[in-house]
C-alpha cells in the first residue's frame, strides 16, 4: 500500500509542477504579446514576381458551405499572381459533385478531383490535389472558410523568403455570437492566434502551421513523400517535421480568415477528440525527432516539446484528478489537500481550456472585445469537458501507434445553410 | 488601400502602453501588501471564522451539539477549528445514495442539455457513488473525523487568501489600469473569499453533521478551493470589462 501512495504522490507532484510550467509559458507569451515588439509578417513588402500557387480545398459533404468558399476565392485580386483552384470531393455523398461541376463550367482556374475509393480525410485528398497541383507553392483551406480579398496575397508574399516553408494565417470565427458554446470557442480561438501563436513568432519560436489558412512548398512536402494518410494532424505533423529540419514557418497575424465553429457540443466533442488523437499521433512519431534535432536552440527545443506534449497534459490532469481521490480515500488528505488544490488550481489557471484565463483576458483586450471577457467564469464548463474528450482522442493515439489499425476522419459538423 | 496593400487589420499587432520598471513595482508592491496583511491577520480572521461557525452550528443544531476546539498550527501562527465526535453514519443511507448518484451518473449524458454542464453533474454524481459506495461497504474505515475536515479546511483558506494577491497581482500586471483600482480589486476579492469562506466553513460541518459524513469528497473536491478559484476569476472577468473603455484608450501601434 506504502508503495502505492508514495507512487501517486509522485505522480500528482509531478503534474504540478508540468502545470507550473505551463502557467509560465502561458504567462511568459501573455506579456510578451502584451508590451513587445510585435514581429510583423511580410504583408508590407511590395513585389510583383510572386510564387505560382494552387489552393486546395478538401470537401466531403460540404453542399452547405462549398458554393461560399469558391465565390470568394474567384472573386479575390490576385494581382497578376498565377492562380490555380484545385478543389476535391472526397468521397461526398450529397450535391457536393453537383456544386463543383457547376462550377468547374464557368471559372477557368477551378480544377475539380473526384476522389471515390481510397482512405477517406483530409491528408489523403491533399495528397491527390498535390499530384495535379502546378503552383510552386499550395495553400489550403477548409471548406467552411471565406477568405477575404487580398488573403492569397498576403499569404503567398512570405515565400519569397527561402528560409520559410510554411505561412500560417489567423483563423476568426464568423459565427461566434451564436450561442455560449460559440463564443467560448471563439475566445479560445482569439487567444490562440492572437497571443500564443503571434509571441511564439515574436519570440522566434515555433508557431504552429495549422492545415487551413495557410500554405507550404510544393517541393518540400513531395520532397517527404506527401501527407501520411493516417495521421489525423498532418498540420502538426508538418510543422515538426520541418522545424526540426531547420526550415521556419512564417506566422501572419494580420491574414485573417473567417470559418464557422461547431454550434454543438457534440460537433465540438468529436473535434477535440479528433484534433488530441492526431496531435498525439505525432508526439509519438516526432518526439524523437524533435528532442535530436540540431536546428533548434535549448529554449526553442523546450518549447516545441510543450507544444508536443499540448494534448496529452489534459490525459495527465484527468489521471492526477483520479489520483487524489484514491490519495483521499487511503488517508492522505494532508497530502492530498496540496495536491488537489494546486492541480485543480494550476490546471485552471495554467492550462485550463487550451488558454489560460490571462491570455484570452489580454486576446480580447487587444481584440477590442473587452465585453465578452465578461464569459471568462464559464469556461469552466469546458474544463472537464476537454479534458475528457481529449483523453478519449489520448488513448485512441496509443491504440493507433500499437495497432497500426486504419484511421478514420471524423468531419466537423457545418451549421451554415446554404445562400 | 495601394494595388498591393494587404487588408491587414490594425489589431493584428496592437500593443499595450507599459513603463516595465513601474509594472515590475506596482506587480511587487501589490503581492507583498496584499500577503503581509493575510499573513499577518489570518489568525484573527480565522478566530472570527470559528466563533461565528460555533454560533451557526448551536442555532442550526441545538446547544446540546458537543463542539469541541482544536488547536492548531498553521504556519507559525496556532489557530482553532472545530471538532464533533459523535458523528452517526447510516450505511442504508449511504446505500440510497450510491444508487441514486449511479443512477444520475447514468442518466445525465442521455439527457439533453450542455455536454459543458451535463459532465459536471456527472462528476459530482461520480463523486459521490464512490464515497457513498465506501460508506455503504466499509464505514469505519473511513480515515477521517470532523476536526481533521475542518483542520484541512482552514489551512486550505489561509493557502487561498495568502494566494490571491500573488495570482492576481500577476494576472493585473497587463491590464492597463491603475493601481488604485487594482488595489481595490485585490481587497474586494480576499474580502469576498474570507465571507465565502465563512459561510461555507460553517454549511460544510452542518452537512457532514446532520445530513451524512458521505459528503466530505465533494464537499472539499468540488465546492472547495475550487469554488474560490471561480470566485476569483468571475471577479477578475468582471473588473477586466468594467475597464474596457479605459483599456481600449491604452493601445499603441
Amino acid at each position: 500500500m506504502s508503495i502505492l501512495i508514495f507512487t501517486l504522490q509522485v505522480y500528482c507532484t509531478l503534474t504540478i509542477i508540468i502545470m507550473v510550467v505551463y502557467m509560465v509559458r502561458h504567462f511568459i507569451f501573455t506579456i510578451n504579446r502584451s508590451f513587445s515588439h510585435q514581429k510583423m509578417s511580410y504583408e508590407d513588402i511590395l513585389d510583383s514576381e510572386l510564387p505560382s500557387i494552387s489552393i486546395l480545398i478538401p470537401m466531403h459533404n460540404e453542399e452547405h458551405v462549398a458554393s461560399q468558399i469558391l465565390d470568394k476565392l474567384i472573386k479575390d485580386d490576385y494581382k497578376g499572381m498565377e492562380i490555380e483552384i484545385i478543389a476535391i470531393n472526397d468521397q461526398s455523398e450529397d450535391k457536393t459533385a453537383d456544386i463543383l461541376k457547376a462550377y468547374e463550367a464557368i471559372c477557368p482556374n477551378l480544377r475539380v478531383i473526384h476522389r471515390t475509393e481510397g482512405i477517406r480525410g483530409k491528408p489523403a485528398a491533399l495528397n491527390e490535389g498535390l499530384k495535379i497541383a502546378k503552383g510552386e507553392v499550395v495553400l489550403v483551406f477548409d471548406a467552411d472558410y471565406l477568405p477575404p480579398k487580398g488573403m492569397i496575397r498576403n499569404l503567398a508574399i512570405s515565400f519569397k523568403d527561402p528560409e520559410i516553408s510554411s505561412v500560417m494565417g489567423r483563423v476568426v470565427p464568423l459565427n461566434e455570437a451564436k450561442n455560449l458554446l460559440t463564443r467560448l470557442i471563439g475566445m479560445e480561438r482569439a487567444s490562440g492566434y492572437q497571443v500564443d501563436q503571434q509571441a511564439r513568432y515574436n519570440m522566434d519560436l515555433l508557431p504552429q502551421y495549422g492545415g487551413t489558412v495557410g500554405g507550404f512548398r510544393k517541393d518540400l512536402i513531395m520532397k517527404i513523400g506527401g501527407f501520411d494518410p493516417t495521421i489525423l494532424a498532418e498540420d502538426t505533423n508538418l510543422t515538426f517535421i520541418t522545424g526540426s529540419n531547420g526550415w521556419k514557418i512564417q506566422y501572419a497575424n494580420s491574414a485573417e480568415c473567417y470559418e464557422e465553429v461547431p454550434e454543438e457540443w457534440a460537433a465540438r466533442a468529436r473535434q477535440i477528440q479528433r484534433w488530441s488523437r492526431g496531435h498525439n499521433q505525432v508526439l509519438f512519431n516526432e518526439f524523437t525527432t524533435v528532442l535530436s534535432s540540431p536546428y533548434f536552440s535549448f529554449i526553442q527545443k523546450v518549447d516545441a516539446l510543450l507544444l508536443l506534449f499540448i494534448y496529452t497534459i489534459p490525459t495527465l490532469l484527468l489521471v492526477a484528478m483520479v489520483s487524489s481521490i484514491i490519495l483521499f480515500f487511503l488517508g492522505e488528505l494532508h497530502f492530498f489537500l496540496i495536491t488537489q488544490f494546486a492541480v485543480f488550481m494550476m490546471a485552471y489557471y495554467g492550462f485550463g481550456n487550451f488558454a489560460p484565463f490571462y491570455q484570452i483576458c489580454v486576446a480580447s483586450i487587444l481584440d477590442g472585445d473587452t465585453k465578452k471577457v465578461r464569459l471568462i467564469p464559464f469556461m469552466a464548463f469546458k474544463f472537464i469537458f476537454s479534458m475528457f474528450y481529449s483523453t478519449k482522442g489520448f488513448i485512441q493515439a496509443v491504440v493507433d501507434y500499437c495497432s497500426s489499425r486504419i484511421v478514420t476522419w471524423e468531419k466537423t459538423s457545418r451549421f451554415r445553410q446554404s445562400p | 488601400m495601394t494595388p498591393y496593400e494587404s487588408p491587414k487589420g490594425r489589431r493584428a499587432y496592437r500593443r499595450l502602453e507599459c513603463n516595465p520598471t513601474l509594472k515590475i513595482i506596482e506587480t511587487l508592491l501589490l503581492i507583498c501588501f496584499f500577503s503581509g496583511m493575510v499573513l499577518y491577520f489570518y489568525p484573527h480572521v480565522i478566530s472570527i471564522m470559528h466563533s461565528l461557525a460555533c454560533q451557526a452550528l448551536r442555532l442550526g443544531s441545538g446547544e446540546s451539539i458537543g463542539i469541541i476546539t482544536i488547536p492548531t498550527k498553521c504556519l507559525w501562527k496556532e489557530i482553532e477549528s472545530i471538532h464533533i465526535e459523535e458523528v452517526e453514519t447510516n450505511e442504508l443511507y449511504a446505500f440510497v445514495i450510491a444508487l441514486f448518484s449511479f443512477f444520475v451518473a447514468w442518466i445525465i449524458p442521455k439527457v439533453k442539455m450542455a455536454k459543458g454542464l451535463s459532465m459536471w453533474i456527472a462528476t459530482i454524481a461520480i463523486l459521490t457513488f464512490v464515497s457513498s459506495a465506501f460508506f455503504a461497504i466499509i464505514p469505519a474505515k473511513f480515515p477521517y473525523t470532523i476536526g481533521n475536515f475542518t483542520e484541512f479546511y482552514l489551512h486550505a483558506e489561509i493557502f487561498i487568501w495568502v494566494t490571491i494577491p500573488i495570482f492576481l497581482s500577476l494576472c493585473l500586471a497587463p491590464v492597463p489600469t491603475s493601481m488604485v483600482s487594482k488595489t481595490l480589486l485585490i481587497a474586494f476579492t480576499i474580502a469576498y473569499s474570507i465571507v465565502l469562506g465563512i459561510c461555507r466553513y460553517a454549511l460544510f460541518i452542518y452537512v457532514l453533521i446532520h445530513i451524512h459524513f458521505l459528503f466530505m469528497p465533494v464537499l472539499f473536491f468540488i465546492f472547495g478551493p475550487l469554488l474560490d478559484i471561480y470566485a476569483i476569476i468571475s471577479l477578475y472577468a468582471l473588473y477586466v470589462s468594467a475597464y474596457s473603455k479605459k483599456i481600449k484608450e491604452g493601445f499603441s501601434i
